[in-house]
């Protein structure tokens, strides 16, 4: 049961070393570009830039993604590489345009929150300009606003150039990892072909069903997704994107087929989220700062896998189990008894819960998975995070709330930086001293930026939430009675506020094709609700924390380094990392456990077949 | 700002080059090198691979209904391969607790020489336990469609399917029976508009189905609503009956709940998680060898491939060496439970245990 989170976090931990001086000697400029790619940088590189003139890139790259994105999935029925199956005859349509602006800047935001479904909805050709190439960018874009601040943060003249550093990150980084990661999958079964979805006859004859074709019964044949998914997963993983090219995602057998891809898959999810933390220590050439960062994340992390797996594998589904006679009492209201229940003669003995888990991965794999999705802001699934257990269901939703163990691709230690200047603030105050990080001044104007970071996250999960769940736009969208139909929703905010993408994937949410003729299934009542409100957030949850510590890196990088003291507050021992880590979970909890106490406590404490 | 589009445009246009075009042509090129899976791991009914006359693949679960198969895992995707899902269903739903009761109540049995099952050589089942309770008291029905929440309205919208813009909402057979039996018993409705003075539109079979059941009930005591096939008939039709599946299913909760009961239930065989728990795509194509191995398996495989009764035994024993030979345990045999696949053990054994003539 624990042999395989250890396996995996042991391995990434151990890569994570070499990556992490690999990443600081791209982003520093210091390696020779291979033939012609000399020329390709001199033409991006317009020089040297300061923090709002790189925010001002960033944001504009950013603004033709969304227009090349909206293009692309707008025109998808014209556009070539339309497959045509036996479950679409016609290819596929124009998805609803709710949907295309939710896509495109789910895609854009790093997101990869998905209200539609891989396989039923986009063509081969969407997947692979649209979805591949967003999620290249997008992790770029992250990774590249890390680098920026890294170099405000000490003491640079500049903050680098954006548009250099994307090229960077995707070409020297990003497309040799997914090539050798694409091998390794494709070698384990995963496909990679342009043809159409293939029809089998099953080996039960007749075991789909029956058509009436002529006034004779035939057996129905299973028809058979697939597509060029090797291309699409490597990259959906190392830059933590996390959409995947199926409905059920990395628990699909085709994105995710044996036990060795499970964890190819989770180690590829973890490697660059670690790196980047030993890249920081590195570029700012302060190793034991960055030791006690990597340390503090990695507690948070160990006790999310450990919380999840305990409370998933280590125990059956409550479900199943007995339970006694409850009653309500509420003052004022008639009593309600609620009859005991007998527990079913279902043996869980060594597997837990095995609600909406693949069997191949093995036990732990699912809540593992969870928590290493949840935590880097990925998004990936390999299990249906609705059917955990309802303690295990805190760990995803506890990891996109923190938003900073390890965390997405640059984003997450930036959230950290955030939360350590205001570690620093608050220690500094009080022992009565103006506090300094990194040898600068922490003062108001940095404070309020830190500010500004750290409360639009809550702000944008909460706000929302009470909304959606006053009123029938979320009530008739939750497919779970009471606290888990609560869960559900704030869990849809939380992923969509953390750009994580994952989700408690029983909220109807999805609209479909616009023709809403040619869908499988019927469209969600408050499909367009969802897209529009989740597609604010997520734009809102990611550039407010990209820009505000640009600019708070920007106003570090031009104040005067004071002189390090025997008072100045030390930022590279194991006191400070207490002070980090009671910061974070302090402000983090703070801020959250009501919310998380109506959900997934209240429905751990409440009588399990609710309504019974 | 004129370097800035040129810049944009340069990056967007090498990168789009390179991760949408070079990118995925050099894995089209490696996937040459692994024809099979490059095409979804199709494989033949010898259980090779194949791409044409393919019976499944080889990661992909396909339904398996009949006696003579081992069954796959429940699908919330109904095994549909262009529309993977999971139930999404939380602990707290009772939709999950139903859907796992409706399946074992059918096929649960006593332990071999147990206390209920008695020693003779056709054991008395829990069915037939089921059914006697069931019988005991004449409206089990009427009370059942008054307290239950899920169970009743899921009866009555069995195979429905919702309105869309070319047709309109249809109920099947049973839905279409309430609403029939609505017709022909006018006091159901009258009730029903009694109890609801502010609806004025008509009601639906499944606002009606605890009244329904109550009227039921009456006319027919201790029966319930079976679907039934008449012989040389392809339509079937519901009839009151006082033994069926439908009776098992939906009464098994409720039997089981029953203090009086108390004795049978501690000799029930517990039923393997995987057997009634639905996977995450809906298409996960393996079950543990602990399933296989189980009673509600094994014992009803080797039963359809014997020619003879005295057979059963050594079939059986086979079968099982061929379920072990056939299992695996994930990561090389690192962790977790042994698993069989179960599209490639049906295949083998289709080979191996043909079923004999005349069955």
């Amino acid at each position: 049961m624990w042999l395989l989170p250890l396996l995996i976090v042991a391995t990434t931990v151990a890569l994570s070393v070499p990556m992490g001086r690999f990443l600081a000697r791209v982003l520093d400029g210091k390696y020779t570009p291979p033939p012609g790619a000399a020329r390709i940088e001199r033409l991006l590189n317009t020089g040297p830039q300061n923090w709002k003139e790189y925010a001002f890139s960033l944001l504009l790259f950013n603004t033709l993604m969304f227009v090349f994105g909206y293009l692309v999935l707008a025109l998808q029925p014209v556009l070539p590489l339309n497959q045509r199956d036996a479950a679409f005859p016609d290819g596929k349509g124009m998805l609803s345009p709710t949907t295309i602006f939710n896509t495109v800047t789910s895609f854009l935001t790093n997101t990869n929150l998905q209200h539609y479904s891989g396989e039923q909805h986009l063509s081969y050709f969407s997947q692979l300009v649209f979805v591949l190439w967003n999620m290249f960018a997008s992790a770029a874009v992250g990774f590249s606003a890390l680098a920026a601040v890294i170099r405000g943060l000490r003491g640079d003249p500049d903050m680098g150039n954006f548009y250099l550093d994307m090229w960077r990150v995707v070409v020297y980084v990003f497309v040799p990892f997914s090539l050798l990661t694409g091998v390794l999958l494709l070698a384990a079964g995963v496909p990679m072909t342009l043809e159409p979805a293939a029809e089998v006859r099953t080996v039960q004859v007749g075991a789909m069903g029956t058509d009436t074709v002529d006034g004779k019964e035939v057996p129905k044949p299973q028809v058979i997704a697939r597509g060029p998914v090797a291309a699409v997963l490597p990259i959906k993983h190392l830059g933590t994107n996390g959409g995947g090219f199926f409905g059920a995602n990395s628990a699909h057998p085709f994105e995710n087929p044996t036990a060795w891809t499970n964890v190819l898959e989770c180690v590829s999810i973890l490697i660059f989220p670690f790196s980047l933390v030993v890249m920081f220590g590195r570029m700012l050439n302060q190793p034991r700062h960055a030791a006690v960062i990597y340390t503090v994340m990695m507690s948070m992390f160990l006790a999310m896998i450990v919380w999840a797996v305990h409370h998933d594998t280590g125990k059956p589904n409550p479900a199943f189990g007995a339970h006694p006679e409850t009653k309500v009492t509420v003052p004022g209201a008639p009593e309600k008894v609620i009859a005991p229940l007998v527990a079913l003669p279902v043996d869980s003995t060594g597997l837990g819960n095995t609600e909406g888990k693949e069997l191949r991965y093995g036990p732990s794999a699912g809540p593992t998975f969870a928590a290493v999705t949840t935590a880097v802001t990925c998004g990936s699934v390999n299990c249906m995070h609705d059917s955990l257990n309802p303690l295990a269901g805190l760990t995803p939703l506890v990891g996109m709330q923190l938003n900073c163990v390890f965390g997405g691709k640059g984003v997450g230690l930036i959230n950290m930086l955030v939360y350590l200047v205001t570690a620093v603030f608050l220690s500094g105050l009080m022992v009565g001293r103006t506090p300094e990080y990194l040898g600068k001044k922490v003062e108001a104007r940095e404070m309020k930026l830190a500010m500004l970071a750290l409360l639009i996250h809550p702000l944008l999960i909460l706000g929302p939430t009470g909304l959606f769940a006053a009123l029938d736009w979320g009530k008739q969208a939750t497919n779970n009675p009471g606290a888990h139909g609560y869960s559900e929703i704030l869990y849809e905010f939380s992923s969509a506020s953390a750009n994580n993408g994952s989700g408690f994937e029983g909220l109807g949410d999805t609209h479909g094709f616009n023709d809403a003729k040619k869908n499988l299934s019927a469209p969600a009542p408050f499909a367009a609700h969802w897209d529009i409100a989740t597609g604010l957030v997520m734009l809102l949850g990611r550039f407010v924390p990209i820009i505000a510590p640009l600019a708070l890196a920007g106003s570090l990088a031009a104040k005067k380094r004071v002189p390090f003291t025997s008072g100045t507050l030390r930022t590279d021992t194991i006191t400070f990392g207490f002070v980090l880590l009671g910061t974070v979970l302090l402000v983090g909890s703070l801020l959250f456990l009501p919310a998380l106490a109506l959900g997934p406590v209240a429905e751990h404490l409440g009588p399990m077949p609710f309504g019974r | 700002m004129s370097n800035h589009i040129r810049a944009n445009a340069v990056l967007i246009g090498s990168t789009v080059v390179i991760c949408c075009a070079l990118y995925p042509l050099a894995l089209f090129a490696v996937g040459l090198v692994f024809p099979s899976a490059a095409g979804g791991s199709l494989v033949n009914e010898k259980g090779e691979s194949a791409t044409a006359d393919a019976r499944g693949s080889r990661l992909i679960a396909q339904p398996f209904t009949s006696d003579e198969y081992f069954w796959p895992r429940p699908s919330a995707a109904s095994y549909n391969a262009t529309a993977s899902s999971g139930s999404n269903w939380g602990a707290n739903n009772p939709k999950l607790r139903d859907r796992v009761s409706q399946q074992l109540g059918p096929i649960i049995r006593y332990k071999k020489g147990s206390r209920s099952a008695g020693t003779g050589p056709d054991p008395r089942t829990p069915q037939q336990d089921i059914e006697a309770w069931f019988a005991a008291v004449p409206d089990r029905v009427a009370t059942w469609a008054a307290d239950a929440t899920v169970g009743p309205a899921n009866w009555v919208k069995t195979d429905y399917a919702a309105a869309t813009d070319t047709a309109p909402e249809k109920y099947g057979l049973q839905g279409d029976y309430v609403t029939e039996w609505v017709k022909a018993h006018p006091e159901v409705k009258e009730e029903w508009q009694k109890a609801n003075p502010d609806k004025t539109d008509e009601p639906k079979p499944e606002d009606l189905v605890a009244l329904f059941f109550a009227s039921f009930a009456k006319v027919y005591p201790a029966k319930w609503p079976g679907g039934n096939q008449p012989e040389g008939k392809t339509e079937k039709r519901i009839e009151p009956v006082a033994s069926d599946a439908g009776i098992h299913a939906n009464f098994f909760d409720l039997w089981l709940s029953d203090p009086a009961n108390k004795d049978r239930v501690a000799d029930l065989e517990p039923v393997p998680v995987d057997m009634v728990t639905a996977s995450g795509s809906g298409l996960d194509p393996h079950i543990t060898l602990r399933n296989a191995l189980s009673v509600y398996q094994i014992d009803r495989v080797a039963q359809k491939r014997t020619a003879s009764p005295a057979d059963v035994e050594r079939v059986k024993q086979g079968i099982a060496e061929l379920a072990r030979a056939k299992s695996f345990s994930p990561l090389s045999g690192l962790i977790g439970e042994l698993l069989v696949n179960v599209l490639e053990l049906n295949a083998e054994l289709d080979k191996q245990f043909p079923l004999p003539a005349g069955r």
